[in-house]
C-alpha cells in the first residue's frame, strides 16, 4: 500500500470517534435519499403492477364518465361491427380480512387467444361462469390468509357483506404477473358488476388486439378511447409532485450530510497542517496530499454509504406504509406493500454519496494541497484567510441569492426549477452565514459580557477565533432548522387555508354521499325525497361527482343543485365582472377550481371543452374558485346545465341545511336509527367532515414529520462531531486556562456557553433563511405542484422552536466535549505540548 | 348424432380450459373420451331435460333453442363451385352448451348458463387448402343466441338470419354470414325438399337405455348460392348443402371411444345419413343408424343389419399424429347401394381447441347396377 493510501486509513483508525461521526453523517443522508426513492419506486411500481393486472398487453381503452360504459356498447362492437380482440372489465376494490383487494370481473370467453387469465386447475374446471359467486386468486395468496380452495370467502365492500366462492387458483405467467395478482381476485363479469354495484355498466373495455381506428368510429360519444400508455402516464402525473416533493426534501437532508462531511473533513486537514508540512518537505507533491484527502473522504464516503444503505432500506418499510396511505387518500386507491430495492436506487445513492462527499472534501483537499512546508503551522493565517474570505463568500451567496430570483422570474410552471431556487438560496444563505456569524458575535460579544463577565467573553471570543471550524458546523446546523421552520409555516399556512376554505365551504349541516363505488347506481331518489320531507329539514341541495374521461386525463366533474345562497360558499379567487349567478344557473357556464385553472391556465372568462353524451361541448368559464379538496382540479356546474347534456339522472351525495334549532349530530343518530340502515350511504357532519379533512390533511404530512426529525438529528451529528473536534483540539488553551485558575466547573460553562451561542446563532440565522423557505415552499412549490394558492400564515411559535432547538441542540452536542474538556487533567495536555 | 352434442359440450369446456391454461395451449384436452366421461357425470345431467320420447315437432319453434337441454347443434355443411367448377367445401357450425341446468337467479345480464361455441371452415379443392376458426360467447347479452321468431341463430357477427318465414315444415330459407382473418362466407340457402326428422318421428335412439337418445332433424338439400372468400379473391359460387339440428343430454357410452358420420346427397336425387359409433375394440359391436331420402322425399330408417362401412385409405395427420380413415366402402343392402368415398382433400382436420375430422367427401358407386355419384361431408372423432 502506498504511503499516500496508508495515511487517510491510519488517520482514520487513530481518529476513530471522529471518523464515525463523519460516517454517521453520511449514512443519515444516504439512508433518508434512499429511504425516499425506494418508496416512491415501490409506489409507482405497485401501481404499475396493479394497473397491469387489468389493462396487461392492451393497447388502448375504452372509457366513460364516472357511471362507467353502457355495458351493450360492447355487444355492439362485437356482433354489429364484428370487432374481436377486447377486453370487457369491470374491476373495483374489496376488503378481505381487513386487506384491500382489487375484484377484476372478466369475460373468460373474451380472453380467447389471449390467454391472460392463468388458471391452476385442470381442464375440467370451469368455475367462473359454472358456479355462482365463483372467484379465482393466486395460491400464495390463499396460503397467506389461510384459505381453502375451494371455500367460502367473505368481501366487503362499503361495509356491505358478499359471500364469494373460491373455485381456483391463478398461475402466473411470470413475476411480473404474480406481483401484479397479489391482492387481486377474478370473477366473472357478472358477479363483480353484482358486488361492486355495476350492474349494467363496464369499467373499460380494453382493446387487446382490436383495430383503435375501428372501434373509434364505431363507438358512441358518450365514450372515449384512450391509449393506454397515456391512461397510465396521467395517473402517474397526478402523483409525480407529490414524489418530487420526497425526493427534493430527502435531498436536504443529503445536502446536511455534505455539510458535515465538509465540516469533518476540514477539521481532519486543519488539525493535520504540521504533518502535511512535513510531508511536504519530505518530497510529497502537492496532488498527492490532495489525492490522499479526498481518498480518505471516499473512505468514509463508502463505509457511510453501506451503512446508510442498510438503514434506508429499513427506514422505506415504514415510510412505504406512510406514503401509500396518502397516495390513497389523496389520489386512487392503490395497495403498496412491496419493498422493491433496485440496482438503479442503490447506484443512485452510491454515486449521491460519492459526490457529495468528494465535492464537499474538494476544498479541505485543496487547502491541503497548498500547504507549504514552511508556513503551515502558524494558526492564526487560518483565521486570517478565513476572515478575509469571508468577504468573498458573502458576495458569492448574494449571486447565488439572485441567480434563486432570477431562476424563479423565468420559470413559471417548472417544480423542479422551484426546487433549483431553493437550493440556491440555501447555498446562498450557507455562503453569507460566516459574515453575519461575525456581526453577530460582535452584537453579543457586549451583551454576553454583561451578564456572564469575563467567561461570557471569552466564550464570544472562543467562537470567533475559530471561525474556520465553528462556521460550517454553525451553517449546518441553520439549515436544518430553517428546514424545519419552512416546513412548518408551510404546512400551518396550508393547514389555516384550508380550515378556512372548509369552514366557508361547508355550509350545509349534514352531509350524505353514496360510498364512492356504488357510482352507477347512485342513491336512491325515493330516500331522498323522504329524508327532504322530515320536519328537521329545512332545504337541501344535491350533486353528482363523475370523472370525464378526456384525451388529456380525467376530468372531475361536480353537477350541483343549489341554491342562490348556498352557492356562495363557492369562494372564488377570480371571477368575470358582473353577478355570475345567472349565467352558471341558467346557460352553459361553469366555474373551475384553482388547481384546474393551473393546470390548463385557463382563467375566468375563458372556454373549456368537455366530453358530453353528445360529442364535446364548449363551456364558458365564469369563476375560478378555491378548491384544496382535490389537486387534480374539479370542473363544478349547475344540475340543470349538467342535465341538459348528461343522460344521468343519478344523485351520488346531497347536503342538508336544517332547521336553526337541530342538532345535526343527533339528526344523524335519528337518520341512521329510522332510515339508513343496511344502506351504502356515508352520512357525516359538517364538523366531522372538518374534522376528518384536517385529519387526512395532518396525516399527509406525516412524512414531512419524519424527514425533519432526521434532517436536525444529522445537524446535531455535525454540531457534535464539530465541537468535539473544536474543544479536544483546543486542549491546550484548556490546560492553560485551568493552570490560570479556570475550575472544571467554569470550563464545562465556558464551553457549553460556546456552543449555545453557536446554537443561538444558527437559530436566529435559520429564521429568516426559514421563512424564505416557507414563502418558496408556499408560493413556489405549492402552487406549481398543486396549483394551489394560499396565504403564508406567520405564528410566533416556529420561530421560538427554531432558536430553542437549535440552542438546545447545540448544547445537547456540546454536553461531551464539554465534560471531556473539563475532566482534562491540565498537566497531561500541557506535557503532551 | 348425439355424439355431436356431446362433442360441443367437451368442445366448450375444454376450449375454457385451453384459453384460460397459459402452460398448454395447444394440448386437445377435449378430444380424450375420459375427461368427455367425467365432465358428463351423471350428477349434473340429473335437472336437465332428456330425449324420452316422441313430441310433435313445430316450425319454426323447433328451430330455435331448446336450453332445457345440455346440448343442442346447428350444423351446416356443403359442397359448392364456381361457374368454371372449381370445387369448395364449407362448414358453418353453432353449438350450444348449458354448464348447468336451469338459468342463474341473478341480476346481471352477463349472467347464464349458456355457452355457444361456432366452428367454420372452407376447403379449397383445387389449391388443396383448408381454412378453420372458431369463436365462444356466453349466451347472454345478446353476444351469441338463437331465436326462433325470426329465426336468428348467432355468435358475434358469424350468424344464420331467415330470409323468408320459416313456418312450416318444409320452409327453410336463410342467409349465412361469417368471416375470419383469412377467409369468409355469404350464403344463401333455401330448402327444395321437406324436413327429414330422424328415427322415431325426429326421436333418434342413441343406445339400449331410455333417454340415451336425442332428438334431431335435417333439411338434407339446401340450394346454396353466394359468395366464398379466401384471403382477397372473392368466388361466386353454388352448390347443395346439409343442416342438422339436434339437441339431447345423452353422452357416450362407457365402452364407446368415437363416432363416423357421413351425409351425402347422390345423382339420382337421393340424400343418405349414416353413422357409427365405435366400440373400444371390437368393431363388432359398432352401433349403426341410418337414414336415406328417396327422390320422392320418402324416408327410410337403416337398422345395423343394413349397413356396412369398410375403411379402405389410411391418413395420419401430420399436425396431431392421428391415424384416421381416409376413403371407405359403403354398402346399403336393402338398398343395393355399394359406393366408395373418398375425401376431396385429406387434410381436412380441425385443429381447433377441440381436435376432430370433418371434411367434404365425393362418392362414386352403383346402384343395382346403375351408375351412381355424389358428394357430402364426413365426421371423425376419437382417433
Amino acid at each position: 500500500m502506498s504511503l499516500q493510501a496508508r495515511l487517510p486509513i491510519r488517520h482514520l483508525l487513530k481518529h476513530p470517534l471522529q471518523a464515525a461521526l463523519c460516517i454517521v453523517g453520511i449514512a443519515l443522508g444516504i439512508a433518508v435519499v434512499l429511504a425516499i426513492d425506494i418508496t416512491n419506486e415501490s409506489a409507482r411500481k405497485a401501481f404499475k403492477t396493479s394497473s397491469a393486472a387489468v389493462s396487461s398487453g392492451s393497447t388502448h381503452s375504452i372509457l366513460g364518465g364516472g357511471r362507467g360504459i353502457d355495458e351493450t356498447i360492447y355487444t355492439k362492437l362485437r356482433v354489429d361491427h364484428g370487432i374481436r380482440g377486447l377486453r370487457p372489465v369491470v374491476s373495483g376494490y374489496v376488503t378481505v380480512a381487513g386487506s384491500r383487494f382489487m375484484l377484476i370481473g372478466i369475460d373468460p370467453f373474451a380472453e380467447s387467444g389471449n390467454r391472460w387469465i392463468p388458471v391452476e386447475n385442470d381442464a375440467v374446471s370451469l368455475p367462473l361462469l359454472s358456479k355462482d359467486d365463483a372467484v379465482l386468486l393466486l395460491s400464495s395468496t390463499a396460503r397467506m390468509f389461510g384459505l381453502d380452495i375451494p371455500s367460502k370467502l367473505d368481501v366487503q365492500i362499503s361495509g356491505v357483506n358478499h359471500s364469494l366462492n373460491i373455485v381456483g387458483t391463478l398461475k402466473p405467467a411470470d413475476d411480473l404477473q404474480r406481483h401484479g395478482l397479489r391482492n387481486v381476485l377474478i370473477s366473472d363479469i357478472s358477479t363483480a358488476q353484482v358486488v361492486l354495484g355495476m350492474l349494467g355498466r363496464l369499467s373499460t373495455i380494453e382493446l387487446i388486439s382490436a383495430d383503435p381506428r375501428r372501434v373509434a368510429t364505431a363507438i358512441p360519444e358518450s365514450v372515449t378511447l384512450v391509449p393506454s400508455e397515456s391512461r397510465s402516464l396521467t395517473i402517474e402525473q397526478m402523483t409525480r409532485a407529490f414524489h418530487l416533493n420526497l425526493t427534493a426534501l430527502s435531498l436536504l437532508a443529503l445536502v446536511i450530510g455534505a455539510f458535515l462531511i465538509y465540516n469533518t473533513m476540514t477539521l481532519a486537514v486543519l488539525k493535520r497542517r504540521e504533518q502535511f508540512a512535513v510531508l511536504r518537505a519530505l518530497g510529497m507533491t502537492a496532488r498527492q496530499l490532495f489525492g490522499s484527502v479526498i481518498l480518505e473522504a471516499l473512505v468514509l464516503a463508502m463505509i457511510g454509504f453501506c451503512v446508510g444503505a442498510a438503514a434506508g432500506f429499513w427506514l422505506s418499510k415504514s415510510l412505504l406504509q406512510m406514503v401509500g396511505g396518502t397516495i390513497n387518500d389523496l389520489y386512487f386507491a392503490m395497495e403498496v406493500q412491496t419493498v422493491s430495492l433496485t440496482y438503479t436506487s442503490l447506484g443512485k445513492a452510491a454515486a449521491l454519496a460519492v459526490f457529495a462527499t468528494v465535492a464537499a472534501a474538494c476544498l479541505p483537499a485543496w487547502e491541503a494541497m497548498r500547504t507549504t512546508p514552511a508556513f503551515s503551522s502558524v494558526r492564526s493565517n487560518i483565521e486570517t484567510g478565513v476572515r478575509k474570505n469571508n468577504a468573498l463568500l458573502s458576495i458569492a451567496g448574494l449571486n447565488f441569492g439572485i441567480a434563486a430570483a432570477l431562476l424563479l422570474i423565468f420559470s413559471e410552471y417548472s417544480i423542479i426549477a422551484g426546487f433549483g431556487s431553493l437550493f440556491l438560496i440555501i447555498m446562498g444563505f450557507a455562503l453569507i452565514t460566516p459574515v453575519l456569524m461575525v456581526h453577530m458575535l460582535s452584537v453579543i460579544g457586549p451583551l454576553l459580557n454583561r451578564f456572564m463577565g469575563l467567561l461570557g467573553r471569552m466564550a464570544v471570543r472562543g467562537v470567533g477565533a475559530s471561525l474556520s471550524r465553528t462556521q460550517v458546523a454553525v451553517t449546518a446546523l441553520a439549515i436544518a432548522v430553517s428546514a424545519i421552520v419552512g416546513v412548518s409555516v408551510m404546512i400551518s399556512s396550508f393547514r389555516a387555508s384550508v380550515d378556512h376554505w372548509l369552514g366557508n365551504f361547508l355550509r350545509a349541516d349534514v352531509y350524505l354521499a353514496q360510498q364512492a363505488v356504488h357510482k352507477a347506481s347512485g342513491i336512491d331518489p325515493t330516500l331522498i325525497a323522504g329524508i327532504a320531507a322530515r320536519p328537521e329539514v329545512d332545504s337541501l341541495s344535491t350533486g353528482r361527482w363523475v370523472t370525464l374521461q378526456e384525451k388529456s386525463g380525467p376530468i372531475q366533474l361536480f353537477a350541483v343543485d343549489l341554491e342562490r345562497a348556498a352557492f356562495d360558499s363557492y369562494q372564488l379567487v377570480s371571477e368575470q365582472d358582473g353577478d355570475i349567478w345567472p349565467a352558471f344557473s341558467g346557460h352553459d357556464t361553469v366555474i373551475i377550481s384553482e388547481p384546474f385553472a393551473y393546470r390548463r391556465q385557463l382563467e375566468a372568462g375563458d372556454v373549456v371543452q368537455l366530453p358530453t353524451d353528445s360529442g364535446e361541448k364548449t363551456f364558458s368559464i365564469a369563476g375560478v374558485f378555491y378548491d384544496y379538496g382535490s389537486d387534480q382540479g374539479v370542473v363544478a356546474m349547475h344540475r340543470s346545465t349538467y342535465d341538459r347534456h348528461w343522460k344521468d339522472p343519478v344523485v351520488s351525495s346531497f347536503a342538508l341545511y336544517l332547521q336553526d334549532d337541530v342538532d345535526a349530530e343527533d339528526f344523524i343518530d335519528r337518520l341512521n336509527r329510522e332510515t339508513l340502515t343496511g344502506r351504502a350511504l356515508r352520512i357525516r357532519s359538517n364538523r366531522t367532515i372538518r374534522e376528518l379533512s384536517l385529519e387526512i390533511f395532518d396525516r399527509t404530512f406525516t412524512i414531512t414529520d419524519v424527514l425533519r426529525l432526521l434532517a436536525i438529528s444529522i445537524a446535531v451529528v455535525g454540531i457534535l462531531s464539530a465541537l468535539a473536534a473544536i474543544q479536544l483540539e483546543r486542549a491546550r488553551e484548556f490546560a492553560v486556562l485551568r493552570a490560570l485558575g479556570l475550575s472544571p466547573r467554569q470550563l464545562w460553562i465556558l464551553v457549553t456557553t460556546e456552543s449555545g451561542l453557536m446554537g443561538l446563532i444558527a437559530g436566529i440565522i435559520a429564521c429568516p433563511l426559514g421563512l424564505v423557505m416557507a414563502w418558496v415552499l408556499v408560493h413556489i412549490i405549492n402552487r406549481r405542484s398543486f396549483g394551489w394558492s394560499m396565504d403564508l400564515s406567520i405564528h410566533p411559535e416556529p420561530w421560538i422552536t427554531a432558536i430553542v432547538l437549535s440552542i438546545a441542540a447545540a448544547v445537547v452536542a456540546g454536553l461531551y466535549p464539554a465534560s471531556k474538556v473539563a475532566g482534562m487533567l491540565p498537566s497531561s495536555s500541557l506535557r503532551y505540548e | 348424432m348425439i355424439f355431436r352434442a356431446v362433442t360441443s359440450c367437451t368442445l366448450i369446456v375444454s376450449a375454457i380450459a385451453a384459453i384460460a391454461s397459459c402452460s398448454a395451449p395447444d394440448r386437445p384436452t377435449g378430444a380424450e373420451p375420459l375427461s368427455v366421461k367425467n365432465f358428463l357425470g351423471s350428477d349434473t345431467s340429473a335437472d336437465f331435460a332428456r330425449a324420452e320420447r316422441v313430441i310433435p315437432f313445430q316450425f319454426p319453434r323447433d328451430h330455435g333453442q331448446h336450453p332445457e337441454f345440455r346440448n343442442e347443434w346447428w350444423y351446416i355443411t356443403g359442397n359448392l363451385s364456381d361457374s368454371a367448377d372449381r370445387r369448395f367445401g364449407f362448414q358453418f357450425t353453432l353449438f350450444r352448451n348449458a354448464l348447468s341446468a336451469g338459468s342463474p337467479d341473478h341480476p346481471s345480464r352477463w349472467a347464464t348458463r349458456q355457452t355457444y361455441l361456432a366452428h367454420i371452415a372452407i376447403t379449397d379443392v383445387q389449391n388443396q387448402s383448408f381454412y378453420t376458426d372458431e369463436r365462444f360467447a356466453r349466451g347472454a347479452l345478446g353476444l351469441a343466441g338463437v331465436e326462433h321468431e325470426p329465426f336468428r341463430a348467432w355468435l358475434e357477427d358469424w350468424r344464420l338470419i331467415q330470409s323468408a318465414p320459416l313456418n312450416c315444415a318444409s320452409c327453410f330459407a336463410i342467409g349465412l354470414s361469417a368471416s375470419a382473418g383469412e377467409f369468409g362466407m355469404e350464403l344463401d340457402l333455401e330448402s327444395t325438399r321437406p324436413v327429414v326428422l330422424h328415427g322415431d318421428s325426429g326421436l333418434s335412439q342413441k343406445g339400449d337405455a331410455a333417454g340415451n337418445a336425442s332428438y334431431y332433424y335435417s333439411f338434407t338439400r339446401l340450394k346454396t348460392r353466394g359468395k366464398l372468400r379466401l384471403g382477397d379473391e372473392y368466388h361466386q359460387v353454388h352448390g347443395t348443402s346439409w343442416l342438422d339440428h339436434e339437441w339431447s343430454t345423452s353422452s357416450l357410452q362407457e365402452d364407446q371411444v368415437g363416432w363416423d358420420w357421413f351425409s351425402l346427397q347422390l345423382s339420382d336425387d337421393s340424400d343418405l345419413m349414416l353413422f357409427q359409433l365405435r366400440h373400444r375394440d371390437d368393431p363388432a359391436k359398432n352401433y349403426l343408424y341410418g337414414t336415406y331420402v328417396g327422390a320422392q322425399g320418402a324416408l327410410k330408417t337403416l337398422a345395423p343389419r343394413d349397413i356396412a362401412i369398410t375403411p379402405t385409405e389410411t391418413w395420419i395427420s401430420p399436425v396431431s399424429g392421428a391415424n384416421y380413415p381416409a376413403g371407405w366402402k359403403i354398402e346399403i343392402f336393402a338398398l343395393g347401394i355399394s359406393m366408395l368415398l373418398e375425401p376431396v382433400l385429406e387434410n381436412q382436420e380441425m385443429n381447433l381447441s377441440f381436435r376432430y375430422w370433418e371434411g367434404a367427401v365425393q362418392a362414386s358407386g352403383t346402384r343395382n347396377g346403375r351408375r351412381l355419384s355424389g358428394h357430402g361431408y364426413v365426421e371423425l372423432t376419437g382417433y
